[in-house]
């Protein structure tokens, strides 16, 4: 369905335990956008550092193919932990140096952005009201 | 006294530097309250920032609230009210009938209502006619608050006509009520959902929707009732949310629909848009 939209913001946190709920979700969600008008994508993800490989990139790549002209940023927002020790629970956020190479990861996972792409760390944990 | 005046700053720029010393503040001013207490050609413009935002959940907002008290000439000042969360074990400052006063020569001027995680009905009458009070707010957020009926939000929402701004309730009836309706009842009973729909509207300035789960389908169907529908370009929706009703929501907007925010967090489910699910955009 075509609509008006002009823009998506999605805030999400995502579990290991939960991965292959979120990956569908978030494929779902985003892959039936089908906006000519669709200007801005604003993901923030929190989660461990390794759903950075599990997201599904592709389906943000394909918004390009819906929206090729009016597509102008792309903004993804992570907010990182190291894996959490099972035994000890929990998992301790990353610093900001450490995030360079997720944003790389991200970066080659889409690359008919290019200059759109917009990489950042989310400014604090990433909540839901 | 004339290289005095000479060396003064053009007020334009006294309040650029008013302005910039209460956005770096994060709510806390000294330097304000002195210059409020020292340079009455700026005490106006200072108390504006002072008391432009109050937040009953955080010690300094109930402070202000005792200033206000003190002092009536400082009320319509308040654009930007938070009302104290009346969850258990989380509320900081709770209102009583002899604060009634105070919050309805605030209300008039408010423009942004939090109605944050309020139990509404447990409100006391007093407290529950202040409401009403609060006319000329654009953005009203009462994420997380308990109601007890549609009926009842429908109504609140109805005094607030100018409202384009807003976060939805949640209602749970008193389930140990016998004299109450069932909770079916109250969501079933046709004459009671189209009669509450006909008489509390949509505000008709409604741009920015937040649904919230548990009655995210009797909040489409009252929109979808709207007559006209508002024109809503702003649609979130969180966690929990029936995306089959979401997306119904969607369809109607149409071509109005410019923005849509999804708060997803699989561990609190919108299981609803799983793999079988249609996809929010896709036709019926």
């Amino acid at each position: 369905m075509n609509t008006a939209l002009e823009s998506i913001k999605v805030i999400s946190q995502c579990e290991p335990t939960y991965r292959d709920m979120y990956r569908s979700v978030i494929t779902n969600l985003i892959g039936s956008i089908c906006s000519p008008h669709l200007r801005s994508v604003s993901l923030t993800l929190g989660s461990e550092v390794e759903e950075v490989e599990h997201f599904p990139w592709e389906v943000v790549n394909n918004l390009m193919k819906a929206s090729p002209h009016m597509l102008q940023s792309v903004e993804v927002a992570l907010r990182l932990r190291q894996e959490s020790d099972h035994l000890w629970g929990g998992g301790y956020p990353l610093s900001t140096g450490e995030y360079e190479d997720y944003f790389h990861q991200v970066r080659s996972a889409l690359p008919g952005l290019d200059k759109k792409l917009i990489m950042s760390i989310a400014s604090k944990a990433v909540r839901h009201s | 006294m004339g290289e005095e005046y000479s060396k003064r700053l053009p007020t334009e720029l006294e309040i650029k530097i008013l302005q910039h010393i209460a956005d770096e503040g994060e709510g806390h001013h000294p330097a304000l309250v002195e210059c409020a207490l020292v340079c009455k050609a700026r005490t106006e413009h200072v108390r504006r920032h002072l008391y432009y935002s109050i937040n009953m959940n955080i010690l300094r907002g109930s402070r202000q609230f005792e200033i206000l008290r003190e002092y009536p000439y400082l009320r319509p000042f308040v654009r930007d009210f938070k009302w104290p969360r009346t969850e258990i074990g989380r509320s900081l400052y709770c209102f009583d009938a002899s604060d009634t006063d105070i919050i309805k020569d605030i209300s008039p001027a408010v423009m942004k209502l939090r109605f944050r995680r309020v139990d509404y009905r447990f409100l006391e009458p007093l407290l529950r006619d202040t409401i009403p009070t609060f006319a000329n707010i654009k953005e009203l957020d009462m994420t997380g608050s308990i109601f007890e009926d549609w009926t009842t939000v429908v109504r609140v929402i109805s005094s607030f006509p100018l409202l384009s701004t807003l976060a939805m309730p949640r209602t749970e009836p008193f389930l140990d009520d016998v004299s109450y309706p069932p909770l079916a009842m109250l969501r079933t009973d046709p004459f009671l959902d189209d009669h509450s729909e006909v008489s509390y509207p949509p505000p008709r300035r409604l741009a920015h929707i937040k649904l919230a789960s548990g009655c995210e389908a009797e909040t489409v169907g009252w929109i979808r009732k709207g007559s006209p529908i508002p024109d809503i370009q702003t649609v979130e929706a969180g966690s929990q949310i029936d995306s089959n009703i979401l997306a119904k929501l969607l369809r109607s907007l149409g071509g109005s629909l410019r923005h849509l925010i999804i708060h997803i967090d699989p561990s609190r489910a919108f299981l609803q848009l799983s793999p079988r699910s249609q996809g929010l955009f896709t036709n019926d």
